[in-house]
């Protein structure tokens, strides 16, 4: 493999992103907006290489790095040097801040313990070929064929696929997927063919950006230095999240990501008043339904919260109507155009039908396993409700925790609805979907612990980031 | 903050250590009324084992298991002389250099279902004495007449050819319940390390999808439980309320936060080790090449080549005795244009359509009639050997 290739396949990603995430919020004067620009922008670059890949190389994937890279250099440049324009003068006082420095132990311990984590999801990811089964079967069986027939052709359901013989469609188990990941999975395989540890790295690369957004997060959210490399720590020793990236391939980890900084830059929008991160807000829940189906559901969620936070002081008593009409106009929109999402939610719910009482508690007992009896979330689950409740006094006086901790129990409860209540529980019963949804919450929820166990609001916003 | 007495504080770590105690206790479910030490045991040094499947040589009291079977497994037994299972529930085993690639299965026979052969997965051994409570396993019962030790590729991870190593079967033994054997089980059930497997990235912990066999609970559940303790004894003998007890609580959820966290990757090293046993030697753009399932590699590559004349929008239709191995066939057979036969109907499986069955019992084709699913296809033959059919759709009957 060329290493040039290789180094353009990771580097204009971040260029892309990055250059737009500056774009949406202005020129980053302070340091968590550049961190938060290196992380998110990685993994919107990424994304955004993927929807060029469509555009620009459907013909020749092959040449993919060539075809893109000039677009997606370009658009990111733009994006900086419009910010750099465009950007406001320095504020001309500046409060003196004391220079603090106690955050160095902790981040140096975050750091060898999670330098070395990531040598070894590294290393691994590079040893072995793609494993898991979803991974081969629906993700990256349309990029391998794109990559390996040299074209970037529809993917359509069986019965279409057997009825227009001629047409070069193409079908598989993951048809209705989104394509957005395997059209970034293309756009890896530009830079040296369809190599399967080569492709998965991207995983090992999507942990270190998420790890590195989320400590800028923590910090724009007024989180002290200190306090948010623990955050990150919290995020990266969770043992379900590393098997995903160590077994590269599945969509869960990106939702997460997208999911977690869509949470963050809403509640800078709402509860710090930073007008522009409602522009990242519009562009990730444009994204999550693009890189899988439940995306959708995290999207209508951020929407609702959206405009909740968006309605003026008299509705506020209405708000709970609002939202449900709100909500209910997206999913009559999503029936009107046949969102593929749909078709997945009636299958559950369709068939709620035959679950019966025994279910209901053969399916919580399997919940309940995922959350305490196994080994997926470390002390996650046990610490959560514990500084919930016991912590309760000093989180709820915070605005942004109790926004948060909403927005998280929302999701929460969707997700223990849709496998307690509905026929999606023999994915709970088997321990396969359930824990796998309950990684799109993992980075908000690290988050929340984080913020339970010391709320920001009580510092002033001018603290020193 | 509020002083604490010297006596408070002693007190306070003798609780906490009577606590831990009794909870690990619990959670090895050692049985009060049973002696310390095993009553009776029964000593299976390697040598008295001898390879059933593969071959194996006795070296002074141990076994040196040097080759696997055609099928790449081994398998080494001993006979018993009518052995009560309900008098020995615990098993000590002992194997040097066991190669990470391979998995580990107790096997054993009854006098009461003679021709019944049970299989038990037994945690990994890695060089020590590691130690398996029988009494929890249902099929443990009765007269055991009897007993050994089967060794296979883990499945879905490593490829057949790549599984085996030689290793020694230094010896086994048979124990009554005791404190002893119960609390040496609960030791190698947290100290077990495994490879990737199928559900690794579904859940980790359990060993297979909607596993229901018994597990010793799990290092965060068990630190949660001490961290409780430290709590409840901290308020009622040290007298902490409130913020005085949380830098107590926080320091010891801390603690055990990053203790689970080790655990975890010293399993994440071992995971790695694997991989490098099986793909290290291969260079990268080789690695996807070598696969647990390299048979169905094989097909899929010579189906490759036999249709490579054919326009990319000829439908290929695959069928094989599984749905992982239809699917797997079809991943290997990228970028042919396929798609699985048993979801197809006679009227649209149009003239010129392809169709591919991998070792399926079903009727072979006769007279260019090929049936299958209750529909009839009229079809040409590519190829037809005794694992597959490589066949063209000639027309349909209506």
């Amino acid at each position: 493999m060329n290493p040039w290739a290789m180094a353009t396949a990771w580097l204009v990603p971040q260029l892309l992103g990055s250059g737009l995430y500056v774009l949406i919020v202005g020129w980053p004067r302070q340091r968590c907006d550049r961190i938060i620009a290196a992380g998110l922008g990685w993994i919107v670059g990424v994304l955004l290489c993927g929807v060029l890949t469509r555009l620009l190389a459907s013909a020749d994937p092959a040449r993919v790095l060539i075809s893109v890279s000039p677009w997606a250099v370009s658009i990111g440049l733009g994006g900086w040097l419009v910010a750099w324009w465009l950007r406001a003068a320095p504020p001309t006082t500046v409060a003196p801040q004391p220079i603090a420095r106690q955050w160095w132990p902790w981040a140096l311990i975050v750091l060898v313990l999670l330098g070395w984590r990531g040598w070894l999801l590294a290393s691994d990811i590079w040893l072995h070929p793609t494993l898991p089964w979803d991974a081969w079967a629906a993700w990256q069986a349309k990029a391998k064929t794109w990559v390996l027939a040299g074209e970037i052709t529809p993917f359509v359901s069986f019965g279409d696929w057997l009825a227009h013989p001629k047409e070069l469609l193409r079908t598989g188990i993951g048809y209705s997927y989104p394509d957005l990941l395997p059209w970034a999975m293309v756009w890896f395989a530009g830079a040296g063919g369809w190599i399967e540890p080569w492709i998965n790295l991207a995983w090992f690369g999507l942990w270190v950006a998420l790890l590195v957004a989320q400590y800028g997060q923590l910090r724009a959210l007024g989180v002290a230095a200190s306090h948010a490399w623990i955050g990150v720590y919290l995020l990266g020793s969770l043992p379900l999240l590393e098997s995903h990236v160590a077994l590269g391939g599945y969509a869960d980890l990106w939702v997460a990501a997208l999911f977690a900084q869509a949470a963050f830059a809403w509640l800078r929008w709402h509860c710090r008043s930073e007008q522009r991160q409602l522009g990242v807000v519009i562009g990730l829940i444009v994204l999550l339904p693009m890189v899988k189906l439940e995306g959708a559901v995290w999207a209508i969620v951020l929407g609702a919260a959206s405009v909740f936070s968006s309605l003026p002081a008299w509705s506020r008593q209405r708000r709970l109507l609002l939202g449900f009409a709100f909500a209910t106009t997206l999913i009559l929109l999503s029936v009107a155009f046949g969102a593929a999402w749909i078709s997945v939610a009636r299958r559950y719910f369709g068939n709620s039908g035959a679950v019966n009482l025994a279910d209901v508690s053969d399916s919580l007992k399997a919940f309940s396993a995922g959350l305490w009896a196994q080994g997926n979330w470390n002390l996650l689950w046990f610490a959560l409700p514990v500084v919930m409740f016991g912590n309760r006094h000093a989180w709820m006086r915070s605005a942004t925790t109790r926004r948060l901790a909403v927005l998280a129990a929302v999701s929460f409860l969707l997700i223990a609805g849709l496998f307690v209540f509905t026929a999606a529980a023999r994915y709970a019963q088997s321990y396969s979907a359930v824990n796998r949804l309950m990684l799109q919450l993992a980075p908000m929820l690290a988050a929340l612990l984080l913020l339970m166990l010391k709320s920001p609001d009580s510092l002033s916003p001018q603290t020193q980031r | 903050m509020r002083r604490v007495s010297a006596a408070a504080m002693a007190a306070f770590v003798l609780a906490l250590a009577v606590s831990w105690a009794i909870l690990l206790m619990c959670a090895a479910r050692v049985d009060v009324r049973s002696p310390l030490s095993p009553a009776k045991e029964l000593s299976l040094p390697g040598s008295r084992f001898h390879p059933v499947f593969g071959s194996a040589n006795p070296e002074a009291q141990h076994l040196r298991v040097e080759a696997a079977a055609k099928d790449f497994s081994g398998l080494q037994v001993t006979a018993l002389a009518n052995l009560l299972a309900s008098d020995f529930p615990i098993l000590r085993y002992h194997m040097v250099e066991f190669p990470r690639t391979l998995e580990l299965s107790l096997v054993f026979r009854t006098a009461e279902a003679p021709d019944d052969v049970q299989s038990i997965s037994l945690p990994r051994p890695e060089g020590h004495e590691s130690t398996f409570d029988l009494a929890q396993v249902p099929a443990w019962r009765g007269t055991i007449t009897e007993l050994g030790f089967a060794e296979f590729p883990t499945a879905q991870l490593v490829p057949p050819a790549a599984g085996f190593r030689a290793f020694t079967l230094a010896g086994a033994q048979l124990e009554s319940l005791s404190w002893r054997g119960r609390l040496a089980t609960l030791l190698t059930s947290w100290h077990e390390r495994r490879p990737w497997q199928l559900i690794s990235v579904s859940a980790v912990g359990p060993t297979e999808t909607g596993d229901s066999s018994p597990h010793a609970p799990r290092l965060p559940l068990i630190f949660a439980f001490a961290l409780l303790a430290v709590g409840v004894l901290g308020r009622s003998i040290l007298r902490l309320r409130g913020k005085a007890l949380q830098p107590l609580l926080l320091a010891s959820a801390a603690i055990a936060w990053v203790a689970c966290d080790l655990v975890w990757q010293r399993d994440l090293v071992y995971k790695r080790e694997t991989d490098r046993d099986v793909w290290g030697d291969a260079p990268l753009a080789a690695r996807q090449d070598r696969v647990p399932d390299a048979q169905l590699r094989e097909v899929a590559l010579h189906v490759r080549s036999k249709l490579s004349g054919y326009p990319r929008t000829t439908r290929v239709l695959v069928s094989a005795p599984s749905p992982y191995d239809t699917l797997r066939l079809i991943y290997h057979a990228l970028p042919l244009n396929v798609g699985v036969l048993a979801g197809v109907d006679a009227e649209h499986a149009a003239p010129g359509t392809i169709v591919v069955r991998y070792a399926d019992d079903q009727d072979k084709v006769k007279d260019g009639v090929l049936h299958f699913g209750g529909i009839t296809l009229h079809v040409r033959t590519v190829e037809q050997r005794p694992d597959l059919g490589i066949y063209v759709v000639a027309t349909v009957p209506r």
